[in-house]
């Protein structure tokens, strides 16, 4: 008869797994932040900075706060079944998400609360507690919550502190100036991370403020929508086994040469912007896949202005496998079929937003595009029928003429594709092609003095 | 909210059901749906929404609605407008083993 024997395994070890879940600062953050806002902050205040030798990090948000017993409830690992489905707002998912996130970034976690009608509480999470004593959630007392709070925090009438000590990524710094470079450095990409993966939140009417160490978090909308050029496509939606709704919209990103230089900073540069086509996908409203075509479609440059937003709603986790930092999901087959074709639409209009400027382009009197159908070939030629080069060849001479049209068909030969298109896809910006310059006009006058 | 008859309200399940046979109720073919059963029964987009509501809450399969919708006349029209509605996104091959599924069957010749 089989029997059954104690195989859980020690808390230190479990920790260590827990702590490797391949979280990153950033991701880390957000899941923190999903907590907030599912206890509708309107506030949330950020704070990193060193304090001696040490870091400091913690979250502040005016939400709705837990009483001692919710939280207690809260800080245990897994404390909501992935199951059950999530309210209206809920960004959370396994119950984890706190507890991972903060294991992955520090060695303590501790949680300050209070509801609007209860006093303030904490617990604390202290690795190397968990590893002598195992999962034992340590409860602060007045005092020592003084410790960890200031007067005005403890003077809120509600919401959460997630604070961590002993943060892993700054502790394998030996010298303070360099954890103070990698604290600027961690805030600035946050900055990015957050304005970008919580934008639709970040404004409206019920937006939420968050901040920085004191600086305000600016929404990045990855479609563009303020920038004059950007255009919304179709809007569609769908509806799986569940009767959710599955909205789905196409939208065409402006030229970069029609860009600022500060949108194009904003947004990453040109590189970025071009290799950030794809979907974007939203699970209530939060960014969870930023630009990536999840095997729907190739990467490729005349789809560079594509972008696509779906939105889910969290009624379909299971269905869509959505992990536990919530950075990550797999489209079911039928849904991605769906997709598939729904796509067309807005890779045509990048496509053909291309192809028409590639056609203005080459309607210039100076240069024509030979398309050959039968090869597939394509050659770029000086325009033989332009009238000036006609006028200029037929006052030359015979030997004359033949050296001239000899040397302009090296010059269509020798056009510099390679470097052209490279440039055009790193910094297309960065080409001023247009009517000579006074320099350049000067130097040619010159030329053809000493050439006479 | 009008109550729509319970033979017409299983006549849109029948629809729904034939349209969700691939797995999916596109936006066009619950667009389609609510124009044809607008046009030809009246029903109102907000009435037509609840019945939706209805549809995914329901546990029932295709062929427990077929059997809830007796007239005749009215089996056609449901056929005719199943088959628009599922064509509206490209017609699926399960669909169409859906639709032909509820035409036999209200032929009384499915087995």
């Amino acid at each position: 008869m089989s029997r059954s024997v104690d195989a859980s395994p020690p808390a230190k070890n479990h920790l260590a797994v827990m702590s490797r879940m391949g979280y990153d600062f950033n991701t880390a953050v957000a899941d923190i932040l999903d907590n907030s806002i599912a206890a509708k902050a309107r506030a949330i205040n950020i704070e990193f900075y060193l304090n001696g030798d040490s870091a400091i990090f913690w979250i502040e948000d005016d939400g709705i706060g837990m009483n001692e017993n919710e939280l207690i409830k809260n800080m245990s690992i897994g404390c909501k079944n992935a199951d059950d489905e999530r309210d209206k707002g809920d960004l959370g998912r396994f119950g984890a998400g706190l507890k991972t996130a903060s294991f992955s970034q520090a060695d303590i976690l501790s949680v300050i609360t209070k509801r609007a009608d209860d006093c303030l509480c904490a617990a604390v999470w202290n690795k190397a507690v968990i590893a002598k004593k195992g999962w034992q959630l340590e409860i602060l007392d007045s005092r020592e919550i003084d410790t960890l709070t200031s007067d005005d925090q403890r003077q809120r009438n509600q919401g959460t502190i997630v604070r961590w000590d002993a943060i892993s990524v700054i502790q394998s710094l030996d010298h303070s100036p360099d954890k103070q470079i990698q604290i600027d450095d961690l805030c600035s990409h946050l900055h990015l991370h957050i304005g970008l993966y919580f934008h639709k939140f970040l404004v409206g009417n019920d937006r939420v403020a968050v901040k920085i160490n004191n600086r305000p978090v600016e929404p990045i909308d990855p479609f563009m929508r303020h920038i004059i050029g950007s255009e919304e496509l179709e809007k569609t939606y769908f509806r799986t086994d569940k009767g959710d709704r599955v909205e789905i919209q196409g939208y065409r990103i402006p030229f970069i040469a029609n860009m600022s230089q500060s949108d194009i900073d904003l947004y990453g540069g040109e590189t970025n912007i071009r290799q950030n086509q794809g979907l974007y996908i939203y699970r209530q409203n939060r960014l969870i896949i930023a630009g990536k075509w999840m095997g729907l479609h190739r990467y490729s440059n005349l789809a560079g202005l594509t972008r696509v937003e779906v939105n889910i709603p969290s009624s379909l986790d299971n269905e869509w496998s959505t992990d536990v930092k919530k950075s990550s999901l797999q489209i079911p087959p039928r849904v991605k079929e769906k997709i598939k074709r729904l796509l067309a639409k807005p890779i045509g209009a990048s496509r053909r937003a291309y192809q028409y400027r590639g056609d203005i382009e080459v309607a210039n009197p100076f240069w024509k595009a030979n398309n050959n159908e039968r090869t597939k070939l394509i050659t770029y030629e000086i325009d033989p029928s332009n009238t000036s080069l006609q006028k200029i060849v037929g006052q030359l001479d015979t030997a004359t003429k033949r050296e001239v049209l000899k040397y302009l068909i090296a010059l269509s030969a020798a056009l510099p594709l390679t470097h052209i298109y490279s440039t055009m896809a790193t910094s297309s910006k960065s080409i001023a092609q247009g009517a000579l310059g006074d320099d350049a006009l000067k130097e040619l006058i010159e030329a053809l003095k000493d050439a006479c | 909210m009008s109550e729509i008859d319970s033979q017409l309200k299983n006549g849109i399940f029948v629809c729904l059901a034939i349209c969700a046979a691939d797995g999916l109720i596109s936006g066009e073919e619950e667009q389609c749906l609510e124009k044809e059963f607008e046009k030809d029964f009246g029903i109102a987009s907000k009435d037509f929404q609840r019945v939706i509501d209805l549809y995914f809450t329901s546990n029932h399969q295709l062929e427990a609605f077929l059997l809830s919708v007796d007239d005749v006349s009215l089996r056609t029209k449901i056929i005719e407008i199943a088959r628009l509605a599922a064509a509206a996104d490209g017609l699926q091959i399960n669909e169409n083993i859906a639709l032909q599924k509820a035409e036999a069957f209200w032929e009384g010749s499915f087995v």
